[in-house]
């Protein structure tokens, strides 16, 4: 499966959304499209290799458009050696040879080529590559500047999208005067004697004709979309608005018509005002959204910020700045007190503290010295630090997260399903209903002007504007207040899921306690106890198992050598049967050693004393008799008994899930005080486990850390990795923490019922308007004395949906753990 | 913008260049319906256009309103007021007993020399637009002649009040007329003023 991510242009309600994907699903080789009205992307999920012009152009057939989505950058290189314009023609041309370069312009006098190339697509290395392949010499490169296309996008569309509302107010206002000024304050709304409506009836229209104009080029877009949408089959909104502003347009012409012929009653009942209200306020509606969906991003743009735009490299013990896209592998880089980490690397040299509160919610600063691990964008606050490059561009941790966060924030809840079907059918239902009862009151007997405003208003309350929006803003803000916050969602899906979890299961090492178990127990038995201890950790040399390690460790410590191994066989959730000095040494649990029919009477008494300290005491057998225990115990996070307390007062089933015997595990689930103890579990058998569970009607989170919870973390309606576990099991995660703190599974649960609760309560504000607002629109209560709905009270209250649903997004922003 | 403004230009020019006057328009239309009913007599006589609506209710034009003080005269029959108790002594400037009419002037009309009742009445019109005006409510055309009126059915064939004399309540209240107990004569209020309607169907 092949998956695309492109940019649509023109779509302004869910309807849109609908039809995009319905024109892409028809297409040969799509298997899916997902498209989000918020981030205005859709997500293409292909069988099999589809041009770009051809989803293009089934998009331009649904109303719409389609962009690829560029990272367009400019960088001025110096180029040495070229002597005449031929020069530079060469470079020029060699440059532009590139895919994804749009401008290349090299200028002799000055010896600079300046490029404009998609950084998605082309790096300044092939760049360089190309001006050496011309026969020249790139050198430094002057100035960088990048550029994101998307917001300079949406900045070209804010500041059209002001200049046309201000165009709009500008004429609206004194049309509104003249309107309807002298019905409501008509001692103060004087109009001058030549406008006069029963003096000068054709000019008072033809000033209200003048002053409509310019708001319906201001909303032209309505129009537009609207009808071309429509005639294409796939009607949206602001087809409902081109419909009804565009009949109340059209009537007032007609009104214009009948006055210029002697109908002087027409003057009493213009629609201009109406059409033109209605398309202003639609406008303030819009230009709100569009300034507030901005904010719903802002947790993915402070990301983008954290990384600096350079970084010191040292080159032949010179330091130089440099751009940092020119930072490669291996490169030695400088970081001051008080700069950001540039890529992420290694300590070389250099004490200092590291703030990676922004990329891990941790507010303290972590210590770090030579050997430690460093991540691009965290903040050094007081040395001066000394790295080696590990991983650059988009493989670095901070680029990987934010990658991740875009992917999540352009993914679908499945609860925004239920709006697209319902958003589907909504705009087509809407005309039928405006039409009825446009005719039902035309048969009761009620004149054009009553019927007109029907018509007009029932098309211009049921606008599904907010429809779209009510999901993706929420989602948006949800994920992006995760990621600051420390917990990635990978999708809607699974923070939509992870609101209904009933059940967590834990993995407990390294999970619920650190992970770095310590040696404290060698009981020997028949044998000395440091030679017990070197044959046991000469055993486990071979293992990568951390129990393992830490028995090594434990050794080592001591400075006991250790001896070479000639056979080492590792029986997953067994032990190891390992051949040590020519003796066959079994290390392992009880069933290990049952399986080997080793003896174990005379041990059991201290076996049980350790599992109850919750200690896990590994059973050494040389020759088939066995030889003593070595007990290593893993001390639990401070943080787990906490988050297991406040996942139980949220009524959640808490369960730890282990390999180690039933006693050690009962021990350490005291200690956090989780009751449901899933011990003496192979790996292999996690995931029935947590199918068990769900068998019982539990919803089931997953939390886990190593590659042998990939499985049950995949198996789990939720599966939470943690951000110090292996990426398999990250990959394996629907939810990645990035500290190891279990208090932030606590803050992605609550997260998420933040979310749904906020997504729910968007869902009602953008239901309730059209269910109110289309009886009262169609005059049902004004059948039974009731009132009647103004058709510009209709697109006030249009523009406030949408601004209401945005605006209770936001809320989501001030979401505290 | 640039579009917005050449068609806003365009629009304001043909909108200069037609006439957009529609109400003069059709209130010279009606007029002349008005004048060519059997029963209205028009003629010319002593300087002045004579239009008798019906007995003893007549509209007369100045030919030469330069050379006049009353310009528009609007004749009523004086006996209704005088049994409401008029007392012709404390009648304003611009009204008079004649004979055994009550005559309501007008001076300040500006316009040409015309020599017949439909010609006079087109200058009047022409000239002194801020004169005339629509009356929604009843479909009339009117020429506001200080604080009285007459009033004309735009559309005859629909309207039963086909030409009407508005007199201001409240000045003859002062000249002593009780304006309730004036014969033929209707009192009623509209936008807040005291008014003696007195609707003549021609049909």
């Amino acid at each position: 499966m092949i998956e695309k991510q492109y940019q649509v242009t023109g779509m302004t309600c869910s309807a849109c959304a609908s039809a995009v994907k319905r024109s892409l699903s028809k297409l040969d080789g799509v298997e899916n499209a997902d498209v989000n009205m918020a981030t205005e992307r859709v997500n293409i999920f292909l069988d099999s290799e589809v041009s770009f012009d051809v989803l293009k152009g089934a998009v331009e057939k649904a109303g719409y458009g389609l962009e690829e989505i560029k990272k367009a950058k400019e960088v001025t290189l110096m180029v040495e050696g070229m002597t005449c314009a031929s020069c530079s023609s060469a470079v020029e041309r060699s440059l532009k040879k590139l895919d994804g370069v749009e401008i290349a312009s090299v200028n002799l006098a000055t010896n600079k080529a300046t490029i404009k190339y998609d950084g998605s697509k082309v790096k300044i290395a092939e760049l360089k590559k190309a001006v050496e392949k011309a026969g020249y010499v790139p050198k430094d490169i002057e100035k960088t500047l990048a550029t994101d296309e998307d917001q300079l996008r949406k900045d070209r569309e804010s500041k059209d999208m002001f200049q046309r509302l201000m165009l709009s107010i500008f004429f609206s206002l004194p049309l509104l005067y003249i309107a309807m000024g002298h019905m409501f304050i008509p001692d103060i709304a004087k109009l001058p004697a030549i406008i006069d409506y029963h003096n000068f009836p054709l000019n008072f229209t033809l000033v209200q004709l003048i002053l409509t104009l310019p708001v319906m080029w201001a909303g032209r877009k309505f129009f537009l979309i609207g009808f071309k949408t429509l005639f294409k089959g796939s009607p949206n909104m602001d087809t409902l608005v081109a419909i009804g502003t565009g009949a109340a347009f059209i009537y007032g012409l007609y009104a214009i018509v009948a006055i210029y012929f002697g109908d002087f009653s027409f003057v009493e009942n213009l629609y201009f005002e109406v059409a033109a209200l209605i398309i202003t306020l639609l406008l303030v509606g819009k230009y709100m959204e569009a300034r507030m969906k901005g904010k719903t991003s802002e947790a993915i743009k402070k990301l983008m910020n954290l990384a600096p735009k350079t970084a010191r490299l040292v080159k032949n013990g010179t330091e130089i700045e440099v751009s940092l896209e020119e930072v490669e592998v291996d490169d030695i880089l400088i970081v001051k007190p008080g700069e950001r980490i540039p890529v992420d690397g290694i300590v070389t040299e250099g004490f200092s503290a590291v703030d990676e509160s922004m990329l891990t919610g941790e507010s303290l600063p972590v210590d770090k010295q030579p050997g430690d691990s460093i991540v691009g964008g965290s903040l050094n606050k007081n040395g001066l630090l000394t790295m080696r490059a590990k991983a650059v561009g988009e493989s670095t941790a901070l680029a990987r997260i934010i990658k991740l966060v875009e992917d999540a924030q352009g993914q679908k809840a499945p609860i925004a399903a239920m709006a697209d079907i319902v958003s589907s059918y909504f705009v087509p239902v809407v005309i039928v209903i405006a039409i009825l009862s446009a005719v039902v009151w035309w048969f009761v007997g009620k004149d054009i002007d009553f019927v007109l405003t029907i018509f007009v208003t029932v098309l211009v309350i049921a606008c599904p504007c907010a429809l779209g929006l009510a999901t993706p803003t929420a989602i948006m803000v949800g994920t992006g207040k995760g990621a600051e916050n420390g917990v990635l969602f990978k999708g809607g899906e699974a923070l939509e899921t992870a609101h209904h979890i009933q059940a967590i299961i834990f993995d407990k090492t390294g999970t619920l306690t650190e992970g770095k178990p310590t040696l404290t127990d060698v009981i020997p038995y028949n044998m000395d106890k440091d030679i017990l201890l070197r044959y046991t950790a000469s055993a486990e040399q071979g293992s990568e198992h951390p129990l393992a390690q830490a028995i090594v460790k434990g050794a080592t410590d001591k400075g006991i050598q250790l001896f070479p191994i000639t056979k080492f066989m590792a029986v997953t959730g067994r032990g190891v049967d390992v051949t040590v000095d020519d003796k066959a040494v079994l290390i392992g649990n009880r069933a290990f050693m049952d399986e080997r029919n080793v003896e174990l009477h005379a041990i059991e008494a201290d076996m049980d004393r350790l599992a109850n300290e919750g200690k896990t005491p590994m059973l050494v057998a040389i020759n088939g008799l066995i030889k003593g225990i070595v007990a290593v115990a893993d001390v639990v996070k401070p943080s787990s008994a906490k988050a297991v307390e406040q996942l139980k007062q949220m009524g959640i089933k808490v369960a730890m899930i282990t390999g180690d015997n039933k006693k050690t595990a009962a021990a350490i689930g005291r200690q956090v005080g989780i009751d449901l103890i899933l011990a003496e579990v192979l790996p292999q058998d996690k995931s029935s486990e947590v199918v068990k569970l769900q068998k019982q009607g539990y919803s089931v989170a997953m939390v886990g850390d190593g590659i042998n919870d990939a499985p049950a973390l995949a198996m789990a309606d939720i599966g939470i990795a943690i951000g110090s576990g292996t990426d398999v099991a990250i990959e394996s995660a629907d939810v990645v923490l990035m500290k190891s703190d279990l208090m932030d599974v606590v803050t992605a649960i609550k997260l998420s019922r933040a979310t749904i609760r906020n997504v729910k309560q968007n869902l009602f504000w953008a239901f309730i308007y059209n269910i109110a607002g289309i009886p009262l629109a169609a005059g049902v209560f004004y059948a039974f004395g009731g009132p009647l709905l103004n058709p510009i009270f209709a697109g006030a209250a249009m523009a406030f949906s949408s601004v209401s649903v945005v605006t209770n997004a936001l809320r989501l922003r001030r979401f505290k753990k | 913008m640039k579009r917005i403004i050449l068609l806003l230009s365009i629009l304001i020019f043909i909108a200069g260049c037609t006439s957009t006057d529609v109400v003069k328009r059709e209130a010279q239309s009606s007029f002349e319906e008005i004048l060519a009913v059997d029963s209205v007599e028009s003629s010319v006589m002593d300087g002045y256009a004579h239009i008798i609506i019906a007995d003893g209710y007549h509209f007369d034009l100045s030919l030469n309103p330069q050379s006049t003080t009353e310009d528009v005269i609007m004749a009523v029959m004086a006996m209704p007021f005088l049994d409401a108790g008029l007392d012709i002594t404390k009648l304003p400037s611009n009204m008079r007993i004649k004979d055994d009419m009550l005559l309501i002037t007008y001076e300040g009309i500006k316009g040409s020399m015309t020599y017949d009742a439909k010609g006079q009445m087109n200058s009047l019109l022409t000239n002194n637009r801020t004169l005339l005006g629509y009356h929604a409510e009843l479909d009339h055309f009117g020429i506001a002649l200080g604080d009285h009126k007459f009033e004309w059915a735009k559309n005859m064939a629909t309207n039963d009040k086909d030409a009407v004399f508005i007199l201001s309540a409240d000045v003859l209240r002062l000249a002593g007329v009780n304006v309730e107990a004036v014969d033929g004569w209707l009192f009623t209020t509209m936008d807040g003023m005291d008014l003696l309607l007195k609707p003549i169907d021609l049909k």
